[in-house]
């Protein structure tokens, strides 16, 4: 895959999911089966994208408040993940891809700082032409597909920095590493119940739900 | 009324789209208020700059609402102003529907619908091993829900003007929101059962994370959903400092 691919499907998700449609291709569990596809492992994609997924799950956007970035960000994870492979590899692809999804959410703070300079704002009667207006969507628009872009190709750079450095030092086995990633991911998992929770009821479904993924599991 | 053509709903429609590209601290989605209802704004005026320009003036001011639902309050108001009513109506009007248009679209949409399907595609793509699948089958069945409801939306609004509330209520998305929540639980009860019915299959390590997870579950539910800020922590630290303990050791 040529490099500059990637910053520009970053660019494209994070239009996707502050300023563009919301069709949720964003999402960390579609980004990353997307940019896992294109790298030509679209497991690890949908693995890292799932954890990820799990993780901000439980952040809902009330009011415009700020929330975990996931489009970009699980770009950087994936191919960081992709350039060190194995178990390590998984570790490092999650550990930026969460970390450069909290710089994304950052910077979206950043970018709604800088849109409040272009748009026009009431000047109590004075007439507002549809230009301002255009203007304003406009600057809106490129600025945050330039964002979500600088953000992926930063990412990717600390990636091939990083990835050199950290091969084979990763110590845990598959299964030890899957335990640490259990271990945050029942966090959101909780976060997620106590955010849908009504006086107990939900508690019950939860466990025959659990109940039946365990039978589904044994079964097969 | 003044007649407003079809081309005309069909582009305010489309622009709602955009509704958040200049989402800003001033005055949030008003410029992309503004812009959605420009097309609607630019035949009720023709002919009248001044006009326009006026319009356009109040419809930039603050306004914020679930971005689906928004199109409620876009077709409202651009009904209204084709029925030529008085633009201190037209303010008081959007004032009142936002905030419920934000907090109906939060419990619908961010918090019943949208965790819903996404876990039901990791339980779909766990099970048949085809990320591909489930993903394409979430993204359609999402979009299916998503696009109908800003349809219906704007739709509404256009045709109900500002007798609008009575036409939501009507719809009963309230109810609606909560059996979508119930379904979230039940599916996410599925992955977890599933994701720990391969974890006890993988011996020893497998039983721990296990606990863990239990673990983790309870004290996740003791301190609710901003615990997203501590998992995002707890990992970015401990799979660094275990990198790190790997590079030194």
């Amino acid at each position: 895959m040529e490099w500059w691919l990637l910053p520009l499907l970053g660019g494209l998700l994070a239009l996707d999911q502050t300023s563009f449609g919301q069709f949720m291709v964003s999402r960390p569990l579609v980004g990353g089966t997307v940019v896992g596809w294109v790298l030509g492992e679209p497991m690890l994609g949908f693995l890292l994208g799932g954890i990820m997924e799990l993780c901000f799950l439980p952040a809902v956007p009330t009011g415009g408040g700020q929330v975990p970035e996931g489009g970009p960000a699980v770009g950087v994870g994936v191919w960081a993940a992709d350039s060190l492979e194995g178990e390590g590899g998984l570790a490092l692809g999650l550990a930026l891809g969460l970390l450069w999804a909290w710089l994304g959410s950052v910077s979206v703070h950043l970018l709604r700082g800088w849109n409040s300079r272009w748009v026009p704002v009431d000047g109590g009667g004075v007439g507002v032409r549809a230009g301002m207006v255009w203007r304003g969507q406009i600057v809106g628009l490129a600025s945050d597909f330039l964002r979500g872009g600088l953000l992926c190709a930063g990412g990717m750079g600390v990636a091939a920095v990083l990835a050199p450095l950290l091969r084979g030092s990763w110590p845990l086995g598959m299964s030890a590493t899957l335990a640490v990633l259990a271990m945050g991911g029942s966090l959101a998992v909780g976060g997620l119940l106590a955010l849908w929770e009504k006086g107990g009821k939900r508690w019950r479904v939860f466990l025959a739900g659990c109940g039946l993924g365990v039978a589904w599991g044994v079964l097969t | 009324m003044k007649r407003i053509s079809r081309w005309a709903q069909v582009s305010s429609f489309l622009r709602l789209f955009a509704l958040q590209a200049s989402w800003n601290y001033r005055t949030l989605q008003g410029n992309g208020f503004a812009f959605a209802v420009l097309p609607i704004l630019r035949q009720v005026h023709e002919g009248n700059a001044e006009g326009l320009e006026g319009a356009l003036s109040r419809h930039i001011g603050h306004f914020n609402a679930h971005p689906y639902l928004a199109g409620l309050a876009v077709g409202a108001v651009a009904r209204m102003e084709a029925d030529g009513r008085d633009p201190e109506e037209i303010r008081r009007f959007k004032l009142a529907v936002k905030g419920p248009l934000g907090s109906l679209g939060d419990a619908l949409i961010w918090s019943g619908w949208r965790p819903t399907l996404l876990l039901a595609a990791m339980v779909v793509g766990l099970v048949t091993g085809r990320p591909g699948l489930a993903v394409g089958a979430f993204l359609i069945a999402y979009n299916l829900g998503h696009l109908a409801l800003r349809l219906l939306g704007f739709r509404i609004g256009w045709e109900y003007g500002s007798q609008v509330g009575d036409a939501l209520r009507r719809l009963g998305l309230s109810k609606k929101a909560d059996v979508l929540q119930s379904l979230g639980v039940l599916q996410l009860g599925l992955l977890v059962g599933v994701l720990a019915a391969e974890s006890l299959g993988q011996g020893w390590w497998g039983g721990v994370a296990v606990a863990l997870g239990g673990m983790g579950i309870w004290v996740g539910s003791r301190v609710g959903p901003r615990i997203w800020r501590v998992c995002l922590w707890l990992l970015v630290g401990t799979l660094g400092l275990v990198h790190l303990g790997g590079v030194w050791g």
